[in-house]
């Protein structure tokens, strides 16, 4: 190998690596959460105060806790309870979601910030 | 009675292309049977040989055995014009473009190694610019980006492990 070669083998790895950390970098702090409950209007909740929130759905009451700009699921009627394995949600654009209870948390930034947009 | 047809002249230059992107196409079409344990990422062997192409023939002759890689090979593999064949066209160009860059920068600088790491990080931006900007225009997928780069590295600094070996067996004079 030539010099020209360490070089170039270099440069692509200082590339890579700041390709990792745009990339890769999470999104902002969330501002505040909104819960979707079936066919209801969003509730837009500030993640500041410390809260544990019942949310209705087809199959029971879901359990929302929110705190320190953070939300996760305590409690949900569905079966496999992923919702609440998932644990907390800290970055604008993360969603969780107990698909059979029909409530959605999403978490939105001071910016909106999408996880996906697709057309 | 029909007329003889009349023969094409060919050039030893023209020959040498054939022969060349004939190999291409070889390692091409043997490297798409296997499956990949990524989408998006294949080792790209053939490029070994354009690299080769233009180390020892130069500029032109690797442009041609490329582009006829591509099209010759998507044609064995039944590709033709189809999103696939839209990708690999793009990344042929694209690492072409790269390395044409850096061999006119400081190629006396470069053996093939350099060479084939700049072509496969090329060829990866290239398809999946093209892929993002026509296919999934989702801006998601720029989150396998760095990876399928970090791949790249590995997979230009193997072909081009090889292009190197093979160029400096080919430079030895045969006893």
């Amino acid at each position: 190998m030539k010099p020209g070669d360490w070089l170039v083998v270099v440069l692509a790895a200082l590339l890579i690596g700041a390709l990792y950390a745009h990339f890769w970098t999470p999104g902002a702090p969330a501002a505040y959460a909104l819960i979707h409950a079936g066919d209801d209007a969003a509730r837009q909740v500030a993640l500041d105060e410390h809260r544990h929130l019942h949310v209705e759905g087809p199959l029971g009451t879901s359990q929302v806790e929110v705190r320190d700009g953070r939300a996760r699921f305590t409690a949900s009627p569905c079966n496999d309870r992923f919702c609440v394995h998932y644990g907390w949600l800290d970055h604008a654009g993360e969603v969780i979601a107990c698909v059979p209870n029909r409530v959605v948390v999403q978490l939105v930034g001071p910016e909106r910030d999408f996880d996906a947009i697709n057309f | 009675m029909p007329t003889a047809p009349k023969e094409l002249p060919a050039t030893a230059d023209d020959l040498r292309i054939a022969w060349l992107a004939a190999l291409a196409v070889a390692i091409h079409v043997l490297e798409a049977a296997f499956p990949s344990p990524l989408p998006g990422a294949k080792p790209g062997l053939a490029n070994v040989i354009v690299i080769m192409t233009l180390l020892l023939y130069g500029w032109r002759a690797a442009l041609a055995v490329a582009v006829l890689r591509v099209i010759a090979g998507s044609l064995f593999l039944g590709t033709f014009l189809s999103p696939t064949f839209l990708l690999s066209l793009s990344g042929a160009v694209a690492a072409l473009l790269a390395m044409g860059i850096v061999w006119t920068l400081g190629g006396r600088q470069l053996t093939a190694i350099g060479l084939s790491v700049v072509a496969s990080l090329g060829h990866m931006t290239g398809q999946f610019f093209i892929a993002w900007a026509l296919f999934i225009p989702t801006d998601a997928i720029w989150r396998l980006y760095p990876i399928l780069m970090s791949l790249s590295l590995i997979f230009g600094l193997v072909s081009g492990t090889i292009a190197q070996a093979i160029i400096r067996k080919l430079k030895t004079p045969t006893a």
